[in-house]
């Protein structure tokens, strides 16, 4: 099948406004073969605050039907078709800064693909991070993310590279330590959720902050301040081995 | 040929660099026939370069070089004979390499050396290498990993490429142009998901990137003559 679609790629900055207020910018990209077009708008959250969404769409395709392997792309303004976590708008004082979703093609380099809805924290709003220069190149990687997948597409018996232990229980449910502990992957359900950063004790910290996002909810929407207690959802049968189908809840086949 | 050093126009030297590298990954991609296939070998160093023993994430290995070898000069050189990169310009990183396995134990090390298609101050192709200390017994003595990127120089430093056409980052394309170096050769290969995939932003020019989670093993066994 000739899938269009590249990647979608959704950016949110916070960064401060005028009087110290909090704005919120959204941007939206993606590149198709077809070199795509550029368009933009601003919506408003419901918090009022102003979001401005660019976007290249031109050559995507949002509406094919799963397969076994894989779940349709969605857009970053509409639900995804699996469920994600975030940490809040914040975190031990970190802010959000941005939220990545990435929906790529399959195939180009083997077959498990990026499919996944990122929150980064950094260390102060509109600052990811700090450590700009201290390499020699540019850049810096943020203290903490929520990476969240579809375990049908990438379930924990696809990779083992560095994995420190197996079967641990993270809120109630079956995780693994990876890397000395500055990745704890969590499987809830049908997602995978990796919480990740250089500091191991800030990633184990992290986990307790974990919180599903409703399935109502987009990438793109605003998040508030709410908790999640207790136990995180036990991963759903097939999920741990690959053996988990992929079923698009939002696709409604047949009927033309 | 890489790209011109061009700070003021960033796009355009993006878009060069898309057309430099496409037919590259292209060719990586259809040659890798054994490309996805689950890792299954005792971890050998941590998944990113870091900044100081005590540092932040910097780059993620993406190349496992093993074999006879594979150590860190035979390592290097083989790069430099396959890829003809021979600048060494570049800053020092560190990683946390595999010293035992038995509990599992990692020692922060300099970088073995580098490799470059170009200067410091222009836009290249540019890998670190570092010698894994581990010998593991079970016939292969030598491994040096290696963190591959396409980069370009701008705001005094280089950076790494946001994706391109292709939704690849510079870590992605990175390795695929070392993978196309290697193909066709004498050289076994094989693509795994390792999975470090966290993210990095870009000061410079605000952008998010970051690897697909791929590594790609490459075997060094016999000298080349």
């Amino acid at each position: 099948m000739g899938i269009g679609r590249r990647s979608a790629r959704l950016v949110l900055a916070a960064c401060t406004g005028i009087l110290g207020g909090l704005s919120l910018m959204l941007a939206i990209s993606a590149s198709g073969h077809d070199g795509g077009s550029a368009t933009s708008s601003t919506l408003a959250t419901s918090a009022g605050l102003p979001v401005h969404v660019e976007a290249e769409l031109s050559g995507l395709d949002y509406t094919r039907q799963p397969t076994k392997e894989y779940l349709p792309c969605t857009r970053p303004t509409e639900p995804a078709n699996f469920t994600f976590y975030s940490l809040g708008p914040e975190v031990a004082g970190m802010p959000l800064v941005a939220v990545l979703r990435d929906c790529d093609t399959p195939g180009k380099e083997g077959p498990i693909r990026a499919n996944s809805v990122t929150y980064v924290y950094g260390v102060a709003i509109g600052l990811p991070c700090v450590d700009t220069t201290v390499d020699g190149e540019g850049g810096c990687s943020p203290p903490l993310s929520v990476t969240s997948e579809p375990l049908c597409e990438i379930s924990p018996a696809d990779y083992d590279f560095g994995r420190d232990s197996t079967n641990l229980t993270l809120r109630g449910t079956t995780g693994a330590s990876f890397f000395g502990g500055s990745r704890l992957e969590l499987y809830a359900g049908e997602t995978s959720v990796a919480v990740a950063g250089s500091d191991p004790s800030l990633v184990r910290m992290a986990v307790d902050a974990l919180r599903a996002e409703p399935d109502s909810a987009a990438p793109a929407d605003p998040i508030s301040a709410r908790e999640q207690d207790g136990d995180l959802p036990a991963p759903a049968p097939g999920a741990l081995t690959g053996d988990l189908p992929c079923t698009d809840p939002t696709y409604e086949s047949g009927g033309g | 040929m890489a790209p011109p050093h061009n700070p003021s126009s960033r796009s355009r030297s993006r878009t060069k660099w898309a057309q430099r590298v496409l037919p590259a990954f292209f060719l990586a991609t259809a040659l890798a026939a054994t490309g996805g296939t689950a890792a299954s070998f005792p971890e050998f160093s941590r998944p990113y370069s870091i900044g100081g023993c005590d540092g932040a994430h910097i780059d993620p290995v993406g190349v496992l070089f093993h074999g006879d070898e594979a150590g860190g000069q035979g390592s290097l050189s083989d790069v430099v004979r396959h890829t003809g990169w021979t600048n060494s310009d570049g800053s020092t990183q560190q990683l946390r390499v595999l010293i035992d396995d038995s509990p599992l134990d990692y020692s922060c090390r300099d970088q073995y050396g580098q490799a470059a298609s170009a200067g410091s101050t222009d836009a290249r192709d540019h890998i670190r290498i570092w010698r894994i200390p581990f010998y593991d017994g079970r016939g292969v003595p030598y491994k040096s990993a290696g963190t591959p990127h396409s980069e370009y120089y701008d705001c005094g430093q280089h950076q790494i490429y946001d994706e391109n056409a292709s939704g690849d980052s510079g870590y992605d394309v990175g390795r695929q142009v070392l993978k196309s170096y290697y193909y066709p050769t004498v050289h076994q290969m094989e693509t795994e998901y390792w999975g470090n995939t966290d993210p990095r932003w870009n000061d410079c020019n605000n952008y998010w990137f970051r690897s697909n989670g791929y590594g790609v093993k490459i075997q060094i066994n016999t000298s080349h003559g």
